[in-house]
């Protein structure tokens, strides 16, 4: 299998605080890759280096053997609340797509709405289409509206089509996002704690619909604490710890890894 | 009562037409003051309209959305006057150059949020007055602006009387509401719903974030310009008041507590910023007071404005759910 992902040398500096340090990892097409370590092991900040919600201190990361296009670091950096200092709707478009790890849906718009927005990419009306209505607009919506539809029923959220995202079931508002990251047609959907808060029923049904993913060709980049879970879904394993890989390797290899034992029983003493 | 706005609801062509039909007769009964006074209020319409694009759809802060009437107004008294281009016909100029400098001056800016946006936005609309009051170029007539330009001619007929004004400013408007409520509901209106609600968000599913912005801004300061050109051919004389503070924050009220996002509630905000206080000028010392007051009013009552749009008001709520939980 050729290889989708791959991250070189990845470093995240944020002041002092070295929160990635020179990670490694390379991800197949068609794999569920899993990127497990405990609490503030720097997990999320690989995640917003791949999605391009951080820049890079140091490093590279190729997506289908070309590197991702980044902007200068600090270039648009915000004042406010310095998060995003990248583009990463330009990451989006080359087919990454990602949840986050509190649900940050439109939570006053639609389910349907909400899908409609991972559609805006792969349309293109603007103004003058708007404004005139041409056909080639309408047409547009119509698959916009279609799509959206298709991928409510994927996910099994027909039901609330014309509800408020808030409005939703906590469970379901996960499901909501991952089908609004699916409506972006990735190649790579990248799930942050998707099982965060779900009970053990939805966390069998997430892991399933996350197999379902798989097989419809996408390739799953899964953060998660659910061990259970992630041992019965990935096939390949990085842990990191204190930002940096301490293992990697098949379900059983890491779970016998003598260092993963060590930083995993050390969170539970402390 | 509620059959009967049903039956409104379901036609919404019967009462659309029916506005539409009171607009046209509005000024037959009344005298040209009154007729004036309807025209301003349209004119201020059409700039609460172009504001709220920005301010109501994308959700971004412009405090100093005059200098952009004050811009469209200059280029069609300019191109008028110095260049003899009819009136009618620097309309569309005095939209681009308005919009050219919205482009120009929000690209920088764009990426600043909330308050430190609005501040640059306040500084920007002083510093296009202050230009204005400059004569830069030797071109806008210093602290007296300029005057002597010519009436608009429309078929034939020079557009002097009140009520001529009227219906050519009740045409624009038409056209503007028109085309706002299309650009409401397409991709690009959905994308500024999206940014609004939450702008990270919107990012990770591949809206580029700038780029909308920075429609939003170009097409209100562009609308913007077209009201100030349409202001030039009715008063034709223009001062840099145009672009003064004072009237940047009058428009900002007009959105805000109209009704942030929702067309009627331009209107009715209109008619509580502008309308009434012109309607009571007799009472001229109250007037400044009575808008202070209907300010601090509104705010403590009703901060999603009389009229507000249904997004608005549920994210009002939202956010008041979120600062409870909180407390």
């Amino acid at each position: 299998m050729e290889t989708l992902l791959e991250v070189q040398n990845l470093t995240k500096q944020f002041g002092g605080l070295l929160a990635v340090n020179n990670v490694n990892f390379n991800m197949k097409t068609g794999e569920i890759l899993g990127l497990i370590g405990p609490n503030g092991a720097g997990k999320t900040t690989v995640f917003n280096m791949i999605t391009g919600f951080h820049a890079p201190t140091k490093g590279e990361i190729r997506f289908q053997g070309q590197k991702i296009v980044r902007p200068p670091q600090g270039w648009t950096k915000n004042l406010k609340n310095g998060t995003h200092n990248g583009k990463p709707h330009k990451i989006t478009e080359q087919g990454i797509a990602r949840t986050f790890q509190t649900i940050r849906l439109f939570r006053n718009l639609t389910a349907l709405e909400n899908i409609m927005a991972g559609l805006h990419h792969r349309t293109h009306a603007g103004i003058w289409e708007a404004l005139l209505r041409t056909p080639k607009q309408r047409e547009e919506e119509a698959f916009i509206v279609s799509e959206a539809e298709r991928l409510l029923n994927f996910m099994g959220l027909s039901a609330y089509l014309d509800e408020l995202a808030k409005n939703l079931p906590y469970g379901d508002q996960r499901r909501l996002e991952i089908a609004r990251a699916l409506a972006t047609a990735p190649t790579l959907i990248t799930l942050d704690e998707p099982a965060a808060g779900l009970n053990g029923q939805e966390t069998r049904e997430l892991s399933q619909l996350i197999q379902k993913i798989r097989e419809s060709g996408i390739s799953v980049l899964l953060i998660e604490h659910d061990m259970k879970m992630v041992m019965g879904l990935c096939g390949h394993i990085v842990v990191v710890d204190h930002g940096h890989k301490i293992a990697e390797g098949t379900p059983t290899e890491v779970q016998n890894d003598p260092d993963v034992i060590k930083a995993y029983l050390g969170e539970e003493e402390s | 009562m509620s059959t009967l706005l049903e039956n409104f609801k379901n036609r919404p062509y019967v009462w659309q037409g029916g506005l539409v039909l009171l607009a046209i007769l509005l000024p037959l009964p009344l005298g040209n003051y009154y007729r004036t006074v309807a025209w301003r209020t349209g004119l201020y319409i059409m700039l609460g309209l172009s504001l709220n694009i920005i301010v109501g759809y994308a959700g971004l802060f412009q405090l100093g959305h005059a200098a952009f009437y004050a811009l469209g107004a200059y280029t069609a008294a300019i191109l008028n006057i110095k260049l003899g281009v009819p009136l009618l016909l620097t309309l569309p100029a005095s939209v681009l150059v308005a919009a050219l400098f919205g482009y120009l001056i929000t690209r920088p800016i764009l990426h600043l949020r909330g308050d430190y946006l609005a501040i640059v936005t306040i500084a920007f609309g002083e510093v296009v007055r202050l230009a204005l009051v400059n004569n830069i170029f030797g071109i806008t007539g210093g602290a007296n602006g300029l005057s002597g330009i010519d009436r608009p001619v429309l078929f034939g007929i020079q557009l002097r009387q009140p009520i001529y004004h009227y219906y050519l400013m009740l045409i624009f408007l038409l056209i503007t509401i028109f085309a706002i409520r299309r650009l409401e509901h397409s991709r690009l209106g959905r994308a500024w719903l999206y940014i609004r609600e939450d702008e990270a968000a919107a990012e990770a599913m591949g809206i580029d974030t700038t780029h909308a912005k920075l429609l939003a801004f170009v097409i209100g300061s562009g609308w913007a310009g077209l009201a100030g050109a349409l202001y030039a051919a009715k008063i034709t004389v223009i001062s840099p008041d145009l672009g003064k503070f004072m009237e940047s924050v009058i428009m900002f009220c007009i959105v805000v507590l109209g009704g942030t996002g929702s067309i009627p509630g331009i209107f009715v905000g209109t008619l509580g910023m502008v309308t009434m206080p012109e309607l009571f000028r007799p009472l001229k010392e109250w007037r400044d007071a009575w808008l202070g007051i209907t300010m601090v009013a509104m705010m403590i009552a009703r901060p999603e404005g009389l009229w507000p749009s249904q997004h608005v008001r549920l994210e009002l709520e939202s956010e008041q759910e979120d600062a409870q939980i909180k407390a």
